[in-house]
Protein backbone atom coordinates (compact mmCIF):
# COMPACT_ATOMS: atom_id res chain seq x y z
CA UNK A 1 0.00 0.00 0.00
CA UNK A 2 1.21 3.24 -0.93
CA UNK A 3 -0.40 6.70 0.28
CA UNK A 4 0.61 10.36 -1.35
CA UNK A 5 -1.07 13.25 0.41
CA UNK A 6 -0.74 16.43 -1.08
CA UNK A 7 2.61 15.21 -2.29
CA UNK A 8 3.90 18.45 -4.35
CA UNK A 9 7.55 18.61 -5.67
CA UNK A 10 9.27 22.28 -6.37
CA UNK A 11 12.35 23.10 -8.14
CA UNK A 12 12.86 26.84 -8.02
CA UNK A 13 9.77 28.12 -9.67
CA UNK A 14 8.71 24.62 -11.64
CA UNK A 15 6.17 22.23 -10.33
CA UNK A 16 6.91 18.78 -11.25
CA UNK A 17 4.43 16.96 -8.52
CA UNK A 18 1.36 19.43 -7.61
CA UNK A 19 -0.56 18.42 -4.60
CA UNK A 20 -0.92 14.38 -5.77
CA UNK A 21 -3.00 12.41 -3.31
CA UNK A 22 -3.67 8.32 -4.17
CA UNK A 23 -3.43 5.51 -2.57
CA UNK A 24 -1.93 2.13 -4.42
CA UNK A 25 -3.83 -1.09 -3.60
CA UNK A 26 -1.66 -4.16 -3.18
CA UNK A 27 -3.27 -7.38 -5.19
CA UNK A 28 -3.34 -5.45 -8.15
CA UNK A 29 -0.88 -3.80 -11.17
CA UNK A 30 -1.82 0.39 -10.78
CA UNK A 31 -0.88 1.69 -13.99
CA UNK A 32 1.15 5.36 -13.40
CA UNK A 33 0.07 7.05 -16.60
CA UNK A 34 1.36 10.64 -17.64
CA UNK A 35 3.54 12.05 -20.68
CA UNK A 36 7.42 12.76 -20.48
CA UNK A 37 7.47 15.11 -17.98
CA UNK A 38 4.39 14.32 -15.93
CA UNK A 39 6.16 14.18 -13.00
CA UNK A 40 6.09 9.84 -12.64
CA UNK A 41 9.51 10.01 -11.77
CA UNK A 42 10.02 12.42 -9.36
CA UNK A 43 6.56 11.17 -7.65
CA UNK A 44 8.10 7.42 -7.58
CA UNK A 45 11.76 8.67 -6.40
CA UNK A 46 10.02 10.62 -3.62
CA UNK A 47 8.16 7.14 -2.47
CA UNK A 48 11.53 6.13 -1.88
CA UNK A 49 12.65 8.89 -0.43
CA UNK A 50 15.54 9.94 -2.73
CA UNK A 51 13.65 13.17 -3.22
CA UNK A 52 12.59 15.26 -0.62
CA UNK A 53 8.95 16.34 -1.01
CA UNK A 54 8.60 20.16 -0.53
CA UNK A 55 5.39 19.78 0.74
CA UNK A 56 3.11 16.83 1.55
CA UNK A 57 3.69 13.69 2.14
CA UNK A 58 3.90 9.56 0.97
CA UNK A 59 3.69 6.63 3.11
CA UNK A 60 4.77 3.04 2.58
CA UNK A 61 2.49 0.48 4.35
CA UNK A 62 1.58 3.52 6.89
CA UNK A 63 4.85 4.82 7.20
CA UNK A 64 7.68 7.08 6.14
CA UNK A 65 10.47 4.65 4.14
CA UNK A 66 13.41 6.03 5.34
CA UNK A 67 11.77 4.62 8.85
CA UNK A 68 11.80 1.33 7.77
CA UNK A 69 14.33 -0.98 9.43
CA UNK A 70 14.55 -3.26 6.44
CA UNK A 71 13.69 -1.01 3.06
CA UNK A 72 14.50 -3.33 0.76
CA UNK A 73 12.28 -5.94 1.96
CA UNK A 74 9.71 -3.34 2.15
CA UNK A 75 10.02 -1.87 -1.19
CA UNK A 76 11.71 -3.19 -4.44
CA UNK A 77 12.78 0.08 -6.64
CA UNK A 78 13.59 0.27 -10.61
CA UNK A 79 13.89 3.95 -10.75
CA UNK A 80 16.73 4.24 -13.49
CA UNK A 81 17.26 1.63 -16.32
CA UNK A 82 21.48 1.66 -14.66
CA UNK A 83 21.34 2.38 -11.31
CA UNK A 84 24.66 0.32 -11.20
CA UNK A 85 28.12 1.17 -10.79
CA UNK A 86 29.24 0.10 -14.47
CA UNK A 87 32.66 -1.40 -13.81
CA UNK A 88 30.94 -3.89 -11.31
CA UNK A 89 29.70 -7.14 -12.62
CA UNK A 90 25.98 -7.83 -12.33
CA UNK A 91 26.22 -10.64 -9.65
CA UNK A 92 28.41 -8.34 -7.62
CA UNK A 93 26.11 -5.31 -8.28
CA UNK A 94 23.44 -7.54 -6.90
CA UNK A 95 25.99 -9.06 -4.06
CA UNK A 96 26.80 -5.95 -2.81
CA UNK A 97 22.80 -4.07 -2.60
CA UNK A 98 22.19 -8.30 -0.67
CA UNK A 99 25.02 -7.44 1.78
CA UNK A 100 22.91 -4.56 3.46
CA UNK A 101 20.29 -6.61 4.59
CA UNK A 102 22.03 -9.87 4.93
CA UNK A 103 20.02 -11.25 2.16
CA UNK A 104 22.22 -14.87 1.23
CA UNK A 105 24.20 -15.51 -2.45
CA UNK A 106 21.57 -17.87 -3.08
CA UNK A 107 18.73 -15.46 -3.53
CA UNK A 108 21.62 -13.32 -5.57
CA UNK A 109 21.61 -16.16 -7.85
CA UNK A 110 17.91 -16.76 -8.16
CA UNK A 111 16.92 -13.65 -8.76
CA UNK A 112 19.78 -13.29 -11.45
CA UNK A 113 18.05 -16.48 -12.78
CA UNK A 114 14.77 -15.18 -12.55
CA UNK A 115 15.38 -12.61 -14.84
CA UNK A 116 17.26 -14.50 -17.21
CA UNK A 117 20.64 -12.71 -17.09
CA UNK A 118 22.64 -16.26 -15.42
CA UNK A 119 24.90 -16.43 -17.94
CA UNK A 120 26.09 -12.66 -18.14
CA UNK A 121 25.94 -12.49 -14.57
CA UNK A 122 30.14 -11.99 -14.39
CA UNK A 123 30.09 -9.58 -16.97
CA UNK A 124 30.74 -5.79 -16.28
CA UNK A 125 27.01 -4.09 -15.89
CA UNK A 126 28.58 -0.75 -17.93
CA UNK A 127 28.57 -3.29 -20.80
CA UNK A 128 24.87 -4.45 -20.46
CA UNK A 129 22.43 -3.51 -23.05
CA UNK A 130 19.89 -1.17 -21.96
CA UNK A 131 17.12 -4.14 -21.99
CA UNK A 132 19.94 -6.09 -20.11
CA UNK A 133 20.21 -3.34 -17.86
CA UNK A 134 16.24 -3.06 -17.34
CA UNK A 135 16.22 -7.25 -16.06
CA UNK A 136 19.20 -6.37 -13.61
CA UNK A 137 16.92 -3.67 -12.58
CA UNK A 138 14.19 -5.47 -12.06
CA UNK A 139 16.50 -8.71 -10.25
CA UNK A 140 17.43 -5.28 -7.74
CA UNK A 141 14.11 -4.88 -7.10
CA UNK A 142 12.70 -8.86 -6.88
CA UNK A 143 15.94 -9.35 -4.32
CA UNK A 144 14.43 -8.49 -0.85
CA UNK A 145 10.93 -10.25 -2.26
CA UNK A 146 9.43 -6.75 -1.14
CA UNK A 147 6.17 -6.45 -0.48
CA UNK A 148 5.73 -3.66 -2.81
CA UNK A 149 7.24 -3.15 -6.39
CA UNK A 150 8.21 0.67 -7.83
CA UNK A 151 9.16 0.47 -11.43
CA UNK A 152 9.92 3.35 -13.46
CA UNK A 153 9.24 2.80 -17.01
CA UNK A 154 10.38 -1.23 -16.77
CA UNK A 155 9.99 -2.38 -20.72
CA UNK A 156 11.56 0.54 -22.16
CA UNK A 157 14.69 -0.82 -24.43
CA UNK A 158 12.92 -4.70 -23.78
CA UNK A 159 12.03 -6.61 -26.88
CA UNK A 160 8.59 -7.96 -27.79
CA UNK A 161 9.51 -11.49 -25.66
CA UNK A 162 10.89 -9.21 -22.97
CA UNK A 163 8.13 -6.83 -22.19
CA UNK A 164 5.54 -10.20 -22.66
CA UNK A 165 7.54 -11.49 -19.65
CA UNK A 166 7.63 -7.89 -17.32
CA UNK A 167 4.12 -8.16 -18.17
CA UNK A 168 3.66 -11.65 -16.98
CA UNK A 169 5.78 -10.83 -14.38
CA UNK A 170 3.70 -8.37 -12.67
CA UNK A 171 0.65 -9.65 -12.87
CA UNK A 172 1.95 -12.69 -10.97
CA UNK A 173 3.33 -10.64 -8.37
CA UNK A 174 -0.07 -8.62 -8.11
CA UNK A 175 -1.83 -11.47 -7.44
CA UNK A 176 0.53 -12.72 -4.90
CA UNK A 177 -0.72 -9.85 -3.41
CA UNK A 178 1.48 -7.52 -3.55
CA UNK A 179 1.44 -3.87 -4.25
CA UNK A 180 2.62 -3.11 -7.68
CA UNK A 181 3.24 0.40 -9.35
CA UNK A 182 4.40 1.11 -12.39
CA UNK A 183 4.90 3.86 -14.53
CA UNK A 184 5.00 4.07 -18.57
CA UNK A 185 4.12 6.35 -20.95
CA UNK A 186 2.95 3.62 -23.33
CA UNK A 187 -1.07 3.29 -23.07
CA UNK A 188 -1.45 0.51 -24.92
CA UNK A 189 0.56 -1.19 -22.80
CA UNK A 190 -1.15 -0.36 -19.68
CA UNK A 191 -4.26 -1.38 -21.50
CA UNK A 192 -3.01 -5.05 -21.27
CA UNK A 193 -0.56 -5.09 -17.91
CA UNK A 194 -2.63 -2.87 -15.42
CA UNK A 195 -6.21 -3.65 -13.52
CA UNK A 196 -5.55 0.32 -12.11
CA UNK A 197 -4.80 3.41 -13.39
CA UNK A 198 -3.48 6.85 -11.84
CA UNK A 199 -3.53 9.36 -15.17
CA UNK A 200 -0.84 12.18 -14.17
CA UNK A 201 -0.37 15.54 -16.64
CA UNK A 202 1.38 18.71 -15.63
CA UNK A 203 2.31 17.51 -11.89
CA UNK A 204 -1.45 16.59 -11.06
CA UNK A 205 -3.89 13.50 -11.40
CA UNK A 206 -6.21 13.17 -13.80
CA UNK A 207 -7.76 10.50 -13.27
CA UNK A 208 -7.72 7.48 -10.69
CA UNK A 209 -9.87 4.74 -12.09
CA UNK A 210 -10.31 0.97 -12.90
CA UNK A 211 -8.59 0.58 -16.45
CA UNK A 212 -11.76 -0.14 -17.84
CA UNK A 213 -13.40 2.72 -16.70
CA UNK A 214 -10.76 4.67 -18.33
CA UNK A 215 -11.46 2.87 -21.44
CA UNK A 216 -15.19 3.08 -21.63
CA UNK A 217 -15.48 7.01 -20.22
CA UNK A 218 -13.51 8.05 -23.09
CA UNK A 219 -15.25 5.36 -25.29
CA UNK A 220 -16.91 7.73 -28.45
CA UNK A 221 -20.06 5.47 -28.15
CA UNK A 222 -19.80 4.51 -31.54
CA UNK A 223 -21.33 1.09 -32.22
CA UNK A 224 -20.70 -0.71 -35.84
CA UNK A 225 -23.68 -2.64 -37.19
CA UNK A 226 -23.39 -5.36 -39.60
CA UNK A 227 -26.63 -6.10 -41.57
CA UNK A 228 -27.87 -7.27 -45.12
CA UNK A 229 -30.86 -5.33 -44.71
CA UNK A 230 -28.68 -2.10 -43.28
CA UNK A 231 -30.85 0.69 -45.53
CA UNK A 232 -34.17 -0.91 -43.53
CA UNK A 233 -32.36 -0.82 -40.35
CA UNK A 234 -31.24 2.46 -40.34
CA UNK A 235 -34.82 4.13 -41.30
CA UNK A 236 -35.97 2.15 -38.03
CA UNK A 237 -32.71 3.06 -36.01
CA UNK A 238 -33.17 6.80 -37.27
CA UNK A 239 -36.66 6.60 -36.09
CA UNK A 240 -34.53 6.18 -32.30
CA UNK A 241 -32.91 9.32 -33.00
CA UNK A 242 -29.49 7.66 -34.23
CA UNK A 243 -27.28 9.19 -35.79
CA UNK A 244 -26.43 7.24 -39.00
CA UNK A 245 -23.80 7.10 -41.16
CA UNK A 246 -23.73 4.29 -43.87
CA UNK A 247 -20.34 3.37 -44.62
CA UNK A 248 -20.74 0.22 -46.73
CA UNK A 249 -24.09 -1.29 -48.45
CA UNK A 250 -24.60 -3.98 -45.33
CA UNK A 251 -22.51 -1.65 -42.89
CA UNK A 252 -23.48 1.07 -40.21
CA UNK A 253 -21.96 3.26 -37.45
CA UNK A 254 -24.54 4.08 -35.22
CA UNK A 255 -24.54 7.16 -32.62
CA UNK A 256 -26.61 7.42 -29.99
CA UNK A 257 -28.06 4.29 -28.81
CA UNK A 258 -26.31 1.47 -26.64
CA UNK A 259 -25.49 -2.07 -28.63
CA UNK A 260 -28.78 -3.38 -26.53
CA UNK A 261 -31.24 -0.88 -27.79
CA UNK A 262 -29.85 -1.34 -31.31
CA UNK A 263 -30.11 -5.20 -31.10
CA UNK A 264 -33.55 -4.80 -30.08
CA UNK A 265 -34.74 -2.71 -32.79
CA UNK A 266 -33.29 -5.30 -35.39
CA UNK A 267 -34.90 -7.84 -33.59
CA UNK A 268 -38.39 -5.31 -33.23
CA UNK A 269 -38.53 -4.93 -37.19
CA UNK A 270 -37.46 -8.62 -37.91
CA UNK A 271 -33.96 -7.55 -39.18
CA UNK A 272 -31.14 -9.82 -39.12
CA UNK A 273 -27.70 -9.12 -37.86
CA UNK A 274 -24.19 -10.10 -39.10
CA UNK A 275 -22.11 -7.92 -36.65
CA UNK A 276 -22.82 -5.77 -33.48
CA UNK A 277 -19.87 -4.33 -32.10
CA UNK A 278 -19.10 -1.12 -29.39
CA UNK A 279 -16.19 0.60 -30.52
CA UNK A 280 -14.14 0.82 -27.68
CA UNK A 281 -11.34 3.75 -27.44
CA UNK A 282 -7.77 2.34 -27.26
CA UNK A 283 -6.16 3.33 -24.03
CA UNK A 284 -3.97 5.76 -26.40
CA UNK A 285 -7.32 7.65 -27.24
CA UNK A 286 -8.71 7.83 -23.92
CA UNK A 287 -5.22 9.25 -23.00
CA UNK A 288 -4.95 11.46 -25.38
CA UNK A 289 -8.51 12.62 -24.94
CA UNK A 290 -7.86 12.50 -21.27
CA UNK A 291 -4.68 14.60 -20.98
CA UNK A 292 -6.03 17.10 -23.81
CA UNK A 293 -6.92 19.86 -21.52
CA UNK A 294 -3.53 19.87 -19.95
CA UNK A 295 -2.08 19.76 -23.38
CA UNK A 296 -4.69 22.90 -24.05
CA UNK A 297 -3.56 24.81 -20.53
CA UNK A 298 -0.34 24.73 -21.63
CA UNK A 299 -0.64 25.87 -24.67
CA UNK A 300 -2.98 28.00 -23.77
CA UNK A 301 -0.80 29.74 -21.17
CA UNK A 302 2.36 29.57 -23.32
CA UNK A 303 0.21 31.98 -26.08
CA UNK A 304 -1.08 34.32 -23.95
CA UNK A 305 2.36 34.88 -22.61
CA UNK A 306 3.96 35.41 -25.74
CA UNK B 1 13.37 -18.20 -19.19
CA UNK B 2 12.05 -18.38 -15.75
CA UNK B 3 8.63 -17.07 -14.44
CA UNK B 4 6.90 -15.91 -11.81
CA UNK B 5 7.11 -19.38 -10.51
CA UNK B 6 10.25 -19.02 -8.82
CA UNK B 7 9.41 -16.45 -7.49
CA UNK B 8 6.14 -18.34 -5.77
CA UNK B 9 8.49 -20.44 -4.52
CA UNK B 10 10.61 -18.59 -2.78
CA UNK B 11 8.02 -16.02 -1.68
CA UNK B 12 6.23 -18.74 -0.59
CA UNK B 13 8.76 -19.60 2.54
CA UNK B 14 7.66 -16.06 3.79
CA UNK B 15 4.09 -17.17 4.13
CA UNK B 16 2.81 -15.15 1.43
CA UNK B 17 0.34 -13.93 0.36
CA UNK B 18 1.14 -11.03 2.61
CA UNK B 19 4.62 -10.87 1.68
CA UNK B 20 7.03 -9.34 4.19
CA UNK B 21 9.84 -10.04 2.53
CA UNK B 22 11.84 -13.35 1.85
CA UNK B 23 12.90 -13.48 5.50
CA UNK B 24 12.08 -11.05 7.70
CA UNK B 25 15.07 -11.93 10.22
CA UNK B 26 16.88 -10.12 7.48
CA UNK B 27 17.39 -6.56 8.37
CA UNK B 28 19.54 -3.24 7.45
CA UNK B 29 22.41 -3.20 9.74
CA UNK B 30 25.48 -1.08 10.31
CA UNK B 31 27.65 -4.22 10.11
CA UNK B 32 26.19 -5.32 7.11
CA UNK B 33 26.29 -2.06 5.61
CA UNK B 34 29.72 -2.25 6.64
CA UNK B 35 30.51 -5.49 4.69
CA UNK B 36 28.53 -4.14 1.65
CA UNK B 37 30.60 -1.15 1.55
CA UNK B 38 33.90 -3.14 1.81
CA UNK B 39 32.09 -5.46 -0.91
CA UNK B 40 31.39 -2.19 -3.11
CA UNK B 41 35.44 -1.81 -3.18
CA UNK B 42 36.68 -5.11 -3.06
CA UNK B 43 34.42 -5.65 -6.61
CA UNK B 44 36.30 -2.78 -8.35
CA UNK B 45 38.95 -3.60 -9.88
CA UNK B 46 40.39 -0.02 -10.04
CA UNK B 47 40.45 0.12 -6.19
CA UNK B 48 43.80 -2.81 -5.91
CA UNK B 49 44.95 -1.27 -8.97
CA UNK B 50 45.20 2.43 -7.40
CA UNK B 51 46.23 1.25 -4.43
CA UNK B 52 48.93 -1.16 -5.64
CA UNK B 53 50.00 2.02 -7.36
CA UNK B 54 49.77 4.17 -4.28
CA UNK B 55 52.21 1.78 -2.39
CA UNK B 56 54.48 1.36 -5.55
CA UNK B 57 55.18 5.23 -5.84
CA UNK B 58 55.89 5.49 -2.61
CA UNK B 59 58.42 3.03 -2.25
CA UNK B 60 59.81 4.09 -5.89
CA UNK B 61 60.22 7.64 -4.49
CA UNK B 62 62.00 6.80 -1.50
CA UNK B 63 63.85 3.95 -3.51
CA UNK B 64 65.05 7.11 -5.95
CA UNK B 65 65.49 10.05 -3.40
CA UNK B 66 67.63 7.44 -0.73
CA UNK B 67 69.60 6.59 -4.02
CA UNK B 68 70.42 10.44 -4.45
CA UNK B 69 70.59 11.13 -0.38
CA UNK B 70 73.70 8.14 -0.37
CA UNK B 71 75.60 9.94 -2.85
CA UNK B 72 75.42 13.27 -1.29
CA UNK B 73 76.10 11.65 1.87
CA UNK B 74 79.57 10.19 0.54
CA UNK B 75 80.43 13.92 -0.59
CA UNK B 76 79.37 16.04 2.98
CA UNK B 77 79.51 19.38 0.70
CA UNK B 78 76.45 18.49 -1.43
CA UNK B 79 73.80 19.87 1.20
CA UNK B 80 72.27 23.28 1.68
CA UNK B 81 69.55 22.40 4.04
CA UNK B 82 70.53 19.97 7.08
CA UNK B 83 66.98 18.65 6.64
CA UNK B 84 68.09 17.12 3.19
CA UNK B 85 70.67 14.86 5.07
CA UNK B 86 67.86 13.77 7.41
CA UNK B 87 68.06 9.54 6.53
CA UNK B 88 64.88 9.21 7.83
CA UNK B 89 62.32 11.43 6.52
CA UNK B 90 64.34 12.58 3.37
CA UNK B 91 62.80 9.63 1.63
CA UNK B 92 59.78 9.50 3.15
CA UNK B 93 59.35 13.17 1.57
CA UNK B 94 58.36 11.35 -2.20
CA UNK B 95 54.69 10.99 -0.56
CA UNK B 96 53.33 13.74 -2.99
CA UNK B 97 52.06 11.60 -5.82
CA UNK B 98 51.02 9.19 -3.21
CA UNK B 99 48.66 11.50 -1.19
CA UNK B 100 47.09 12.43 -4.75
CA UNK B 101 46.23 9.05 -5.49
CA UNK B 102 44.95 8.26 -2.27
CA UNK B 103 42.95 11.54 -1.75
CA UNK B 104 41.60 10.68 -5.62
CA UNK B 105 40.90 7.03 -4.87
CA UNK B 106 38.52 8.57 -1.50
CA UNK B 107 37.13 11.31 -4.12
CA UNK B 108 35.88 8.43 -6.48
CA UNK B 109 34.69 5.98 -3.82
CA UNK B 110 31.85 8.31 -3.97
CA UNK B 111 31.78 10.11 -7.20
CA UNK B 112 32.02 6.86 -8.56
CA UNK B 113 28.71 5.83 -7.70
CA UNK B 114 27.15 9.48 -8.18
CA UNK B 115 28.55 9.31 -11.85
CA UNK B 116 27.07 6.04 -12.66
CA UNK B 117 23.87 6.46 -10.82
CA UNK B 118 24.41 3.44 -8.61
CA UNK B 119 24.11 5.73 -5.54
CA UNK B 120 19.97 5.84 -6.17
CA UNK B 121 20.45 2.02 -5.37
CA UNK B 122 22.54 2.37 -2.66
CA UNK B 123 20.07 5.05 -1.20
CA UNK B 124 17.09 3.30 -1.95
CA UNK B 125 18.18 0.38 0.26
CA UNK B 126 20.03 2.40 2.80
CA UNK B 127 16.61 5.34 2.86
CA UNK B 128 18.71 6.95 6.31
CA UNK B 129 21.57 7.81 3.79
CA UNK B 130 24.46 9.02 6.99
CA UNK B 131 25.14 5.14 7.51
CA UNK B 132 26.09 4.95 4.46
CA UNK B 133 29.06 8.21 5.25
CA UNK B 134 30.11 6.39 8.14
CA UNK B 135 30.26 3.01 6.64
CA UNK B 136 32.32 4.06 3.41
CA UNK B 137 34.53 6.17 6.01
CA UNK B 138 35.29 2.97 8.62
CA UNK B 139 35.86 1.00 5.69
CA UNK B 140 38.09 3.54 3.65
CA UNK B 141 40.26 3.97 6.77
CA UNK B 142 40.76 0.26 7.33
CA UNK B 143 41.35 -0.43 4.26
CA UNK B 144 43.90 2.68 3.11
CA UNK B 145 45.72 2.29 6.46
CA UNK B 146 46.47 -1.32 6.08
CA UNK B 147 47.91 -0.64 2.44
CA UNK B 148 49.83 2.99 3.24
CA UNK B 149 50.90 1.03 6.56
CA UNK B 150 52.62 -1.52 4.26
CA UNK B 151 53.83 1.54 1.79
CA UNK B 152 55.61 3.37 4.61
CA UNK B 153 57.27 0.35 5.93
CA UNK B 154 58.32 -0.85 2.52
CA UNK B 155 59.81 2.81 1.49
CA UNK B 156 61.29 3.16 5.03
CA UNK B 157 63.11 -0.59 4.39
CA UNK B 158 63.43 -0.06 1.20
CA UNK B 159 65.35 3.07 1.11
CA UNK B 160 67.47 2.37 4.44
CA UNK B 161 68.78 -0.90 2.56
CA UNK B 162 69.95 1.59 -0.31
CA UNK B 163 71.44 3.96 2.26
CA UNK B 164 73.76 1.06 3.21
CA UNK B 165 75.97 2.28 5.71
CA UNK B 166 73.89 5.21 6.42
CA UNK B 167 70.69 3.34 6.99
CA UNK B 168 69.21 2.84 10.25
CA UNK B 169 66.64 1.02 11.98
CA UNK B 170 63.09 0.65 12.75
CA UNK B 171 64.54 1.09 16.48
CA UNK B 172 66.01 4.05 15.63
CA UNK B 173 64.42 7.46 17.33
CA UNK B 174 61.18 8.49 16.01
CA UNK B 175 61.62 6.37 13.12
CA UNK B 176 58.72 3.93 14.42
CA UNK B 177 56.60 7.04 15.12
CA UNK B 178 57.72 8.70 11.71
CA UNK B 179 56.50 5.26 9.54
CA UNK B 180 53.30 4.92 11.05
CA UNK B 181 52.64 8.48 10.68
CA UNK B 182 53.21 8.76 7.37
CA UNK B 183 50.66 5.94 6.72
CA UNK B 184 48.43 7.83 8.87
CA UNK B 185 48.76 11.27 7.24
CA UNK B 186 47.92 9.22 3.49
CA UNK B 187 44.95 7.51 4.90
CA UNK B 188 43.34 10.83 6.45
CA UNK B 189 43.90 12.87 3.02
CA UNK B 190 42.34 9.70 1.62
CA UNK B 191 39.17 10.21 3.86
CA UNK B 192 39.39 13.77 3.12
CA UNK B 193 39.12 13.24 -0.45
CA UNK B 194 35.94 11.15 0.07
CA UNK B 195 34.02 13.84 2.07
CA UNK B 196 34.84 16.70 -0.49
CA UNK B 197 33.77 14.15 -3.07
CA UNK B 198 30.37 13.18 -0.72
CA UNK B 199 29.99 17.26 -0.91
CA UNK B 200 30.34 17.99 -4.52
CA UNK B 201 29.41 15.03 -5.90
CA UNK B 202 31.27 15.02 -8.86
CA UNK B 203 35.28 13.45 -10.08
CA UNK B 204 36.45 16.11 -11.29
CA UNK B 205 34.97 18.25 -9.45
CA UNK B 206 36.34 16.47 -5.95
CA UNK B 207 39.26 16.15 -7.59
CA UNK B 208 39.81 20.02 -8.75
CA UNK B 209 38.95 20.49 -4.55
CA UNK B 210 41.41 18.25 -3.44
CA UNK B 211 44.35 19.18 -5.51
CA UNK B 212 43.47 23.02 -4.79
CA UNK B 213 43.82 22.19 -0.88
CA UNK B 214 46.28 20.32 -1.31
CA UNK B 215 48.80 21.57 -3.63
CA UNK B 216 47.46 24.82 -4.77
CA UNK B 217 46.67 26.73 -1.54
CA UNK B 218 50.10 26.20 -0.01
CA UNK B 219 51.24 27.93 -3.15
CA UNK B 220 49.17 31.00 -2.93
CA UNK B 221 50.07 31.62 1.05
CA UNK B 222 53.46 31.32 0.45
CA UNK B 223 53.55 33.82 -2.50
CA UNK B 224 51.25 36.38 -0.83
CA UNK B 225 54.28 35.75 1.81
CA UNK B 226 52.39 37.80 4.52
CA UNK B 227 52.42 36.66 8.31
CA UNK B 228 49.20 35.91 8.61
CA UNK B 229 49.33 33.77 5.39
CA UNK B 230 52.86 32.41 6.63
CA UNK B 231 50.63 31.34 10.10
CA UNK B 232 47.42 29.80 7.87
CA UNK B 233 49.91 27.90 5.81
CA UNK B 234 50.82 26.04 8.71
CA UNK B 235 47.26 25.01 9.04
CA UNK B 236 46.94 23.58 6.03
CA UNK B 237 46.76 19.52 5.19
CA UNK B 238 50.30 19.54 3.41
CA UNK B 239 52.08 20.93 6.49
CA UNK B 240 50.34 19.64 9.10
CA UNK B 241 51.22 16.58 7.54
CA UNK B 242 54.70 17.17 7.44
CA UNK B 243 54.26 18.13 11.10
CA UNK B 244 53.44 14.73 11.48
CA UNK B 245 56.33 13.25 10.37
CA UNK B 246 58.94 15.31 11.47
CA UNK B 247 61.65 14.00 13.65
CA UNK B 248 63.01 18.01 14.49
CA UNK B 249 61.27 20.41 17.10
CA UNK B 250 58.75 22.85 15.59
CA UNK B 251 60.11 26.37 14.94
CA UNK B 252 58.77 29.53 13.71
CA UNK B 253 55.03 28.56 14.55
CA UNK B 254 55.06 24.99 12.26
CA UNK B 255 52.87 22.76 14.36
CA UNK B 256 54.25 19.76 17.11
CA UNK B 257 54.18 16.22 15.50
CA UNK B 258 50.63 15.96 17.40
CA UNK B 259 49.58 19.29 16.34
CA UNK B 260 49.92 18.06 12.92
CA UNK B 261 47.52 14.91 13.53
CA UNK B 262 45.01 17.05 15.17
CA UNK B 263 44.64 19.96 12.69
CA UNK B 264 44.56 17.04 10.16
CA UNK B 265 41.74 15.12 11.86
CA UNK B 266 39.72 18.81 12.00
CA UNK B 267 40.31 18.82 8.23
CA UNK B 268 38.43 15.35 7.89
CA UNK B 269 36.10 16.17 10.48
CA UNK B 270 35.25 19.68 8.61
CA UNK B 271 34.84 17.53 5.50
CA UNK B 272 32.38 15.48 7.17
CA UNK B 273 30.86 17.88 8.27
CA UNK B 274 29.69 19.38 4.68
CA UNK B 275 29.14 15.70 3.41
CA UNK B 276 26.89 15.31 6.52
CA UNK B 277 24.76 18.11 5.17
CA UNK B 278 25.08 17.69 1.65
CA UNK B 279 23.78 14.01 1.83
CA UNK B 280 21.08 14.42 4.14
CA UNK B 281 20.14 17.53 2.69
CA UNK B 282 19.97 17.01 -1.19
CA UNK B 283 18.12 14.82 -3.43
CA UNK B 284 20.23 11.65 -4.36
Amino acid sequence: MIEAAGLTKRYGEKTAVDAVSFTVRPGVVTGFLGPNGAGKSTTMRMIVGLDRPTAGSVLVNGRSYRDDRAPLHEVGALLEAKAVHTSRSAYNHLRVLAATHGISDRRVAAVLDLVGLSDVGRKRAGAFSLGMGQRLGIASALLGDPGVLLLDEPINGLDPEGIRWVRDLLRGLAAEGRTVFVSSHLMSEMAQTADHVIVVGRGRVIADVPIQQLISSASTGVVEVCSPRAGELSTVLASQGALIVQRAPDQLEVTGLTVGQIGQAALDAGVVLHGLTPHEASLEEAFMEMTRDAVDFHAHVGSATA
Amino acid sequence: MSTTSDLVATGAQSGLPAPKGAASHSRLTFPRLVRAEWLKLKTLRSTWITLAAAVVVLVLAAGLIANHLHGNLMNPGAFNDPGDRDVLTAPLRGFGVTQLIMGVLGVLSITGEYATGMIRATFVAVPKRLPVLWAKLLVFAVLGFSAMLVASFAAFFTSQQILGSYGIGLAAPHALRIVVALAGYLTLVGLLGLGLGFIVRSTSGGIALLVGVLLVAPGILAALGTSWATTASHYLPLSAGQAMFSDTPAIGGELSPGGGVTVMVVWVAASVLGAMVVVTRRDA
